[in-house]
């Protein structure tokens, strides 16, 4: 408990890292900002082009469902892959400053969530335009789902953080996973367009599916999200973050020492 | 804990492991004998050491290379915890103990004075306050709009000081960082921690240099081999501590 009392106490540091990762990252380059875009709109291109031309997946209005399973899944694997490795990219701040480790997680995802809202914005326009009707009462869910997702992007990141700094193989292996597991969440397709029971299996099990389909339920088939898939998606919220948290708080003592 | 002391230091240990690191899957795998703990045995760097600091003191931390002095720093800021014994602490903290730590190279002086200040936990309504302050007394001038990336050493000095001064703590931690600074920086320095001396911060030196010691401390407390070889009037425990070094 104390440590969350703390941690409201350095939430200027979590606005600051928010602002310098942000900002800072691609300062001297010629787009600044706007290449926290650029990569995930050629992602979505590409897949696009792909999916609805070369394969004919064949979904109503495609490009929108598409995205929409994109946006969050683009927030989930890039604070996955930058994430696990956040405690040694700041090695130098960590052995030389006291302040709640937990700051760099959270400041990560926060900037992250920054970019995810912006291309939410983006989305919708693209919805709005291309003619794809969105249900009000629906969007009303945004927040939830989001919040749900972030939860659990945390505990995960609090986990894999803290052990990246022991094994430092965690943060390779995040990024393959992440490669793998694009393919294994229902983003480029329908989530019961198989035969495969294997396949089937494996999207079951992932949590990773119960969240993108949620969004998929609020902005693709403008409905308001069941509660089969919500409770899910609050289960595996609380589940990360707990273990998460246990991991972290018993690592984090140690991370100067070791780093 | 008594109501005069500003940090109690109770019997406190600490050990590292020596070459204890991050590993890589493989060299779990390969070299699993190397990772068992009797190849990383532990070297003890305090052992067993006590003592307190009252409220608007300043103490002195002597001692030879690697003897233990920012390790304990370290244990006092929180960065470390320590393996047995306990230190309270009453009050805020502030500590100066690597020039720059913190300091983003690619952003100017001014954007860095933010994040650092936050980085202490002072919000950014109550720096943008103080920004003349600290601009003022760090004396670097135009450089503040410059990427620190080329500032020289006593530049990120006059900045980490200033910063670390204006965050409203009751207890400084400063690592010899001073020794960078030109004659005159060092002056102000001294006189600013007599200030802030003077309106009850307590601080904390470690330095090798054994005049500032005599000059600025109340106490100085001499580490050697883990443990405190003396502790007391600065005058007599620097001239122990030099005769003792053979110098
Ligand atoms: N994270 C660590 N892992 C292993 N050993 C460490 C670690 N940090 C410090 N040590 C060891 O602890 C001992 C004390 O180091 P420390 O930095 O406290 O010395 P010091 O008194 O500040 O020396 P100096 O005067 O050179 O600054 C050294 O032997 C050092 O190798
Ligand atoms: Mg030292």
């Amino acid at each position: 408990m104390s440590n969350l009392s703390e941690l409201t106490q350095y939430r200027c540091m979590i606005k600051s890292l928010v602002r310098r990762d942000l900002r800072g990252r691609y300062k001297g380059s010629l787009l600044g900002f706007l290449w926290n875009f650029i990569t995930p709109f050629m992602q979505m291109a590409v897949y696009i082009l792909v999916f609805s031309t070369i394969f004919r997946v064949g979904i109503e209005d495609y490009a929108i469902y598409l995205i929409v399973g994109l946006t969050p899944w683009i927030l989930f694997s890039d604070s996955m892959t930058e994430g696990s490795g956040v405690m040694v990219a700041n090695c130098e701040l960590l052995k030389k400053i006291y302040f709640p480790r937990a700051v760099l997680p959270m400041a990560l995802l926060l900037s992250k969530t920054v970019n995810f809202i912006i291309m939410l914005g983006i989305v919708l326009i693209i919805a709005v335009a291309l003619g794809h009707p969105l249900n009000a009462e629906a969007l009303l869910f945004i927040p939830v789902a989001l919040l749900l997702l972030m939860c659990f992007i945390l505990g995960l990141l609090l986990f894999l953080s803290s052990l990246n700094v022991f094994l430092r193989d965690i943060q390779y292996i995040t990024t393959v996973v992440m490669l793998v597991l694009v393919w294994l969440t229902p983003i480029m397709y329908l989530w019961d367009s198989f035969d495969n029971g294997l396949l089937t299996f494996i999207l079951d099990i992932n949590p990773l599916s119960y969240f993108v389909e949620l969004f998929h339920q609020i902005l693709y088939w403008g409905e308001i999200p069941d509660l089969y898939y919500l409770g899910i998606c609050t289960l595996a919220a609380f589940v990360s973050l707990g273990v998460g948290a246990f991991v972290f708080n018993k690592l984090q003592y140690k991370f100067a020492e070791v780093l | 804990m008594d109501k005069d002391n500003a940090i109690e230091v109770t019997s406190v240990s600490k050990s590292f492991r020596i070459n204890a690191g991050p590993t890589s899957l493989k060299d779990m795998i390969v070299y699993r004998k190397a990772h068992s703990k009797k190849y990383h045995p532990k070297r003890k760097v305090l052992d067993d050491v006590s003592f307190s600091v009252k409220k608007g003191e300043v103490i002195g931390i002597i001692g030879r290379n690697g003897s233990g002095k920012s390790t304990m720093l370290k244990l006092l800021s929180g960065i470390l915890r320590p393996d047995t014994g306990s230190i309270d602490v009453d009050g805020k903290i502030s500590c100066l103990i690597e020039l720059g730590a913190g300091f983003h190279p690619d952003m100017t002086g001014r954007e860095n004075v933010y994040i650092n200040s936050s980085i202490f936990g002072v919000d950014k309504k109550t720096t943008e306050e103080r920004f003349q302050q600290i601009l003022d007394f760090s004396e670097i001038g135009g450089y503040i709009d410059e990427r620190v990336r080329n500032y020289s050493s006593g530049m990120y000095l006059r900045l980490a000081f200033s910063v670390a001064i204006n965050v409203d703590a009751d207890i400084l931690l400063i690592d010899e960082i001073l020794a960078v600074g030109d004659i005159n920086f060092s002056k102000k320095c001294l006189d600013k921690l007599r200030d802030l001396k003077a309106h009850g911060v307590s601080i904390v030196i470690v330095t090798h240099a054994v005049d500032m010691a005599k000059e600025m401390c109340d106490r100085v407390i001499w580490i050697e081999g883990g443990q405190i070889k003396a502790e007391g009037d600065p005058e007599e425990v620097c001239n122990q501590y030099v005769e003792f070094m053979g110098v």
